[in-house]
C-alpha cells in the first residue's frame, strides 16, 4: 500500500507578522469575549482548572496560560491506526495524506442517475474508496435514507468499518453513547473494548459551531472521545460573511479561537489525546447565500489555517468538496486548485478529498476516482526537484550532445529514472486525436465510470469476515432502534 | 469567590483630593526646566511664565488629556507573540531595577553590581511563571556609567523575551535606548505593539528636570507606554500627611499625562507611584511600613477614578538582610498592592530600600507573589467543587487520597504551587541539612543559571545592539 505522505508546508499565504497577528488576536477573543459552551461539565473542567467561567451566560474565557498548558500536551504527531500496520497512517505537522467525501444526501450513480443515497451506495462507495491508493482515511461518504436518520451513525459505523482497511473516521450524531456504542461496534472485530481505547481503528469528530458555540452534542463526543483516547478532529464550519467576518482574517481569528478552545478541553481531560485541527469553512457565496468550498478564498482559508494549525505545532485537516454537480471541467479545476493549494500548504489530513459534489451534498462514483487521479498529480507536484551528481546527468548530456542526432531514449538511465520518479496517469489521456478515437473517444468521466465499474466487480467483499461484519451491523441496527426510543422518551 | 478590592478613600474623599490638585495645578503649576517644553505646554493650553519657568494648567485641559489617556492597552513580548492587557485584567507583576549593589546568600558583604550579575538575574526572571514584566535588577557597575542603562537593555533584550521596562536620567539616553528598542522589535514605529515601557520621574516637589521631561516628549512621540512615578517623601519633598503626599504626588503625574496626551493624544500611561516616608530619627527614608502601604492603595484608587492603568513599587523592605523584616514588610506591601488592583506592581528583587538586588530574593518574592494571588482567587465555590457526590462516595472513616477527584484537582490551581519554601516535617528538614528559604532559593538560582538557555536575540539584531552602545560612548571618548 502506497502511503506517500509527503511533505508538504511550501506554501505561505500568511507572513510571519500576520501569524502573529492572528494569535494576538486569538488571544484577546479566548480571553476577553470567551467560548460558549452549552454542556455543564465542559464548563466545570474549564473551572477546575482556574478559568473564568460564567455559569448563567455558559461562557469559558481562557487566558494565555491556560491556553499554553493545554497545547503543551497536545501531540504533535501520533497514529491513526488501519486493519493492519500497513495501513497505519503516521500524522505529523508535515506529511500529506486524504481523507474521504463525507456526508452527502445524494449519490449521482454509475447510471448518470441523481437520487438519495442508499445503505447499499454506502458500501459500495466505501469498497470503491478502499482501493484508491493515494486514499488514507476512509469516511461515510453518504448519509443513508433508507434509516431513520437519528442515530444513523451507528448504521453508518456498519456500513464502512467492515469494509475498508484503512482507519475510519467516524462521526457520533447524539453524543457520548454514540462513542461508547462505536466503541463496542470496534470491538467486534479488535476484539475488546480495551484494545479499541489502546490502538483506536476508527477516531470522532466534533464540529464547533462559529461564531464561538461549543453545542452540548459536540462538546459530550469531545469529552468522551478524550477520556476513551479516541483521537478528534476538532472541527469548525464557519461562513465568512455569515458566521464570521466575511475578511478573511477575521475569519481565521474566530476560527482559531474556537478550535483551540476544544483542543484545551480534550487536552484537561485527557493530556495527550491525539487532537486534529480541523476546518472545513468555506466563504459564503453572495448570490446563492451559500457555502461555496472550492471558491479561491475557501481555499485561501485553508492554506492560512494550516499555517495556525503549525504555528501550534498540532496536525492540521482542512479541504472541502467541490460546488460543481457533475463531473465536468468545473469539477477538474475546483478539485485540482483546491488538491494542489492544501497539498503545497502542507494539509496534514485533506478532507472530502474524494467525490464530493454539490456544496457536500451529492457524492459521485466517478468523481472518487477522477480525484485519486488528481491527487496522485498532486503527489508529484509535491516532490522536490533533486539536485545531485546523478540527476545533472552531465556525463550522458556530454555524450549525446557530441553525436550528430543523439538522443536520451535508450539509455537505460532514463528508463530507470522515468520508472522511479514520474507519475504514470491512470484514466488521464494523452494520446493523439486518432489513436483517442480509435479507443473510442472516451471522455475522463467515460473513463471514470469504466473504471469504478472494474472496481467493484473485482472487489465486493468487506475486509473484515462476513460473520464479524453481519455482527456489527446487527448490533448496529439493536443501537439505533435504542436511540432513536430514547430520543423519543425525552420528547 | 475572588476576593474584593481594598479601598482605604471614600468617593467623597477622592474628589476632594482631585479638586485640590486641579486647582494646584492652574494656581501654582509644576516647574519645568526646559523652554523647549514650556512652549509646547503652551500650545497645549496651558498658562506659562518662562522667566521663572512655571506651567499652569487650567482644569479643562487637564480634564481633556485625562480623556484621552486610554484606560487600557497591550504590552506586548519580545517576540509579540504574547501580551499582557494592562488596565483590565487584575495585577502583573514585575522585577525590581537599577539597584547598585548584590548581596549573595552566605556572603558576608555586599558588592558592586556587575553586568553578568544583570544577565543572571534576568535569567532568573525569564524562568519565573508569575513575573511578567523583567527589569534590570541592578545597574551594572562595571560599565561606563553613562551607559550603564544601555548595556542594561541589551542583556535584557538577549536574556528574556518578556516585557521589558527601564527608567533613564535624561532624554539622550532615552533616544538612544528608543533606537535599541527599534532595533530588538524590529519595527519603526514602536506603537504597533510596544515591547517595552519607560518610567520617568519628577524631582518632587512639582518640578521636572530638563532631561527628564524631555524624554517624556521623546517617549510619547516613539508610541511606547510611558509610566510617570512620582517619588514623593512625606515630610521632606512632600507634605509629612498621607492625604497631602497623595495630594502632590497627584499634582505632579497629572502634569506629566497633560504633556504626553498633548504631544501624542493616546500616548498609553500608565499611573505609577512609589511611596516613601521618612524616620525623622535616624534621617532615612523608607518604603517598607505601613503608611506606604495606604498611600498604594489610596493611589490605585485615584488611577481607577481617572479609568488609566495603574503601576506601583511593591516587594518593598527596608530590611538590609534576609530576616523576618524582609518577609514581612514585602508580604505586607505585596498584598496591598495586589488586594488594590494596582494593575502592574515592580521590585522583586530589591531589598534594603531598593539599593541592593540578589538573585535568591528575586525567587522568593516570585513565591510571595504566587501566594498573594491564589490568595486573591478566593475559594472557588462549584457543584463540583464542593463535592457533594464525592463526600457522598467515600463515606465515613476513609480517605480521599486515592479519589480521582484529587488527583483532577492536584492537577488543577486549587493550591497553589510552591518552588522555595520549607514544608518539610522537622526531622526531614533537621536531616536534609536544615535548609532555610534563602538557601533553597540559592540552589535554585545556580541550577537555573547554569541550565536554563533563554531565547536570545538574532546575531544580526546582537551585533546591531553593539554597534549603537559603542557609538554612543565614543562621544565621551570612551
Amino acid at each position: 500500500m502506497p502511503l506517500r505522505g509527503l511533505r508538504g508546508g511550501k506554501l505561505k499565504v500568511l507572513n510571519d507578522e500576520g501569524l502573529k497577528r492572528i494569535h494576538i488576536a486569538t488571544l484577546e477573543i479566548l480571553s476577553e469575549v470567551g467560548v460558549r459552551m452549552e454542556y455543564l461539565p465542559a464548563l466545570e473542567i474549564f473551572e477546575g482548572f482556574g478559568a473564568d467561567v460564567n455559569f448563567d451566560k455558559k461562557i469559558v474565557k481562557i487566558d494565555e496560560q491556560l491556553l499554553k498548558k493545554g497545547l503543551s500536551t497536545a501531540p504533535s504527531r501520533f497514529t491513526l491506526y488501519g486493519k493492519n500496520e500497513s495501513f497505519d497512517v503516521k500524522v505529523d505537522t508535515e506529511r500529506v495524506y486524504t481523507i474521504a467525501g463525507s456526508s452527502a444526501l445524494s449519490v449521482l450513480d454509475l447510471e448518470g442517475n441523481h437520487r438519495p443515497a442508499l445503505f447499499e451506495d454506502l458500501v459500495k462507495f466505501t469498497l470503491l474508496q478502499d482501493q484508491l491508493e493515494n486514499l488514507h482515511i476512509m469516511h461515510g461518504i453518504v448519509i443513508p435514507s433508507d434509516f431513520e436518520e437519528y442515530g444513523v451513525d451507528r448504521i453508518i459505523f456498519a456500513g464502512v468499518f467492515p469494509y475498508t482497511r484503512r482507519n475510519y473516521y467516524s462521526q457520533s450524531q447524539t453524543g457520548a453513547d454514540g462513542v461508547q456504542e462505536q466503541i463496542k461496534l470496534a470491538a467486534v472485530f479488535q476484539g475488546s473494548e480495551d484494545a479499541v481505547r489502546k490502538n483506536p481503528m476508527f477516531s470522532e469528530v466534533c464540529c464547533m459551531v462559529s461564531p464561538l458555540k461549543h453545542e452540548k452534542i459536540n462538546s459530550e463526543v469531545l469529552i468522551e472521545s478524550a477520556k476513551n483516547n479516541i483521537p478528534i478532529y476538532i472541527e469548525v464550519d464557519a461562513l465568512a460573511g455569515g458566521t464570521t467576518p466575511a475578511p478573511l482574517a477575521g475569519t481565521l481569528v474566530e476560527g482559531n479561537a474556537n478550535i483551540l478552545a476544544g483542543i484545551v478541553l480534550a487536552q484537561l481531560v485527557n493530556p495527550g489525546t491525539p487532537c486534529v485541527y480541523r476546518t472545513s469553512s468555506s466563504i459564503m457565496d453572495m448570490t446563492t447565500g451559500g457555502f461555496a468550498g472550492a471558491a479561491p478564498e475557501s481555499n485561501l482559508i485553508h492554506c492560512a489555517t494550516a499555517q495556525l494549525a503549525h504555528y501550534y505545532n498540532l496536525p492540521y485537516s482542512g479541504g472541502t468538496g467541490l460546488d460543481a454537480k457533475i463531473p465536468d471541467e468545473q469539477a477538474g479545476y475546483e478539485r485540482a486548485l483546491q488538491l494542489l493549494s492544501n497539498a503545497m500548504a502542507g494539509d496534514n489530513l485533506i478532507a472530502l478529498a474524494t467525490g464530493m459534489m454539490e456544496m457536500m451534498l451529492t457524492a459521485s462514483y466517478e468523481q472518487c476516482v477522477i480525484d485519486n487521479e488528481i491527487m496522485g498529480a498532486v503527489y508529484r507536484m509535491l516532490e522536490e526537484v533533486v539536485v545531485d551528481d546523478e540527476t545533472l546527468s552531465l556525463n550522458l548530456l556530454k555524450e549525446v550532445a557530441a553525436k550528430e542526432q543523439g538522443h536520451f531514449l535508450y539509455f537505460k538511465e532514463t528508463a530507470e529514472y522515468t520508472k522511479k520518479n514520474n507519475w504514470v496517469p491512470k484514466l488521464t489521456n494523452r494520446n493523439v486525436w486518432n489513436s483517442w478515437k480509435a479507443e473510442g473517444s472516451k471522455s475522463m468521466r467515460e473513463a471514470a465510470n469504466d473504471a469504478a465499474r472494474k472496481i467493484l466487480t473485482e472487489n465486493n467483499e468487506p475486509a473484515i469476515s462476513r460473520e464479524q461484519t453481519d455482527e456489527i451491523m446487527n448490533m448496529a441496527k439493536s443501537f439505533h432502534k435504542r436511540a432513536i426510543e430514547k430520543s423519543k422518551n425525552v420528547q | 469567590m475572588r476576593l474584593s478590592c481594598v479601598e482605604v478613600l471614600s468617593e467623597n474623599e477622592i474628589n476632594k483630593i482631585d479638586k485640590v490638585s486641579k486647582e494646584i495645578l492652574e494656581e501654582t503649576g509644576v516647574m519645568v526646566l526646559s523652554e523647549e517644553v514650556i512652549k509646547i505646554f503652551e500650545n497645549g493650553g496651558a498658562k506659562v511664565d518662562y522667566d521663572k519657568k512655571i506651567v499652569r494648567i487650567p482644569e479643562k485641559v487637564v480634564n481633556d488629556c485625562i480623556k484621552s489617556t486610554p484606560s487600557e492597552f497591550k504590552l506586548y513580548n519580545r517576540e509579540k507573540d504574547s501580551y499582557l492587557s494592562i488596565g483590565k485584567n487584575l495585577g502583573y507583576s514585575g522585577t525590581g531595577h537599577n539597584a547598585i549593589n548584590t548581596l549573595e546568600a552566605n556572603s558576608p558583604e555586599r558588592r558592586l553590581a556587575t553586568k553578568k550579575d544583570v544577565e543572571n538575574f534576568v535569567k532568573i526572571a525569564d524562568t519565573l511563571p508569575n513575573i511578567h514584566v523583567v527589569a534590570n535588577g541592578y545597574m551594572p557597575q562595571d560599565v561606563f556609567y553613562k551607559s550603564s542603562l544601555l548595556h542594561s537593555l541589551e542583556v535584557m533584550a538577549n536574556n528574556t523575551t518578556k516585557h521589558v521596562y527601564f527608567s533613564p536620567e535624561n532624554v539622550d539616553e532615552t533616544k538612544v535606548l528608543i533606537s535599541m528598542l527599534k532595533v530588538i522589535s524590529g519595527e519603526n514605529y514602536l506603537g504597533n505593539a510596544p515591547i517595552a515601557t519607560c518610567q520617568l520621574s519628577p524631582i518632587s516637589p512639582l518640578t521636572w528636570s530638563e532631561g527628564t521631561i524631555k524624554a517624556v516628549v521623546e517617549v510619547a512621540k516613539s508610541g511606547i507606554p510611558l509610566s510617570i512615578l512620582p517619588e514623593p517623601i512625606t515630610g521632606v519633598t512632600a507634605p509629612i500627611t498621607l492625604a497631602g503626599t497623595l495630594t502632590s504626588s497627584n499634582v505632579e503625574e497629572l502634569s506629566a499625562i497633560v504633556l504626553a496626551q498633548i504631544v501624542n493624544p493616546g500616548t498609553p500611561v500608565i499611573y505609577a507611584q512609589a511611596w516613601t516616608t521618612f524616620e525623622m530619627n535616624k534621617g532615612s527614608a523608607l518604603i517598607g511600613t505601613p503608611e506606604c502601604c495606604l498611600l498604594s492603595i489610596a493611589g490605585a484608587q485615584l488611577a481607577r477614578y481617572y479609568n488609566i492603568p495603574s503601576h506601583c513599587i511593591a516587594f518593598d523592605t527596608d530590611s538590609d538582610m534576609f530576616d523576618e523584616q524582609n518577609g514581612f514588610e514585602k508580604m505586607f506591601n505585596t498584598i496591598a498592592t495586589l488586594q488594590a488592583g494596582t494593575n502592574l506592581i515592580v521590585n522583586a528583587g530589591l531589598f534594603a530600600t531598593g539599593m541592593t538586588s540578589s538573585s535568591e530574593q528575586l525567587i522568593v518574592d516570585h513565591e510571595i507573589v504566587t501566594f498573594v494571588y491564589r490568595y486573591l482567587e478566593g475559594i472557588n465555590v462549584s457543584n463540583d467543587s464542593i463535592a457533594k457526590n464525592v463526600i457522598q462516595e467515600v463515606g465515613q472513616h476513609k480517605d480521599y487520597m486515592t479519589h480521582p477527584q484529587t488527583l483532577k484537582y492536584i492537577r488543577s490551581n486549587e493550591h497553589a504551587a510552591y518552588k522555595v519554601s520549607n514544608r518539610n516535617i522537622f526531622d526531614a528538614w533537621d536531616k536534609s541539612g536544615k535548609m532555610s528559604i534563602t538557601e533553597n532559593a540559592s540552589s535554585l538560582a545556580k541550577e537555573i543559571i547554569k541550565e536554563y538557555q533563554p531565547k536570545q536575540l538574532s546575531r544580526e539584531k546582537q551585533e546591531k545592539l553593539k554597534e549603537i552602545i559603542s557609538d554612543f560612548e565614543s562621544k565621551f571618548n570612551k
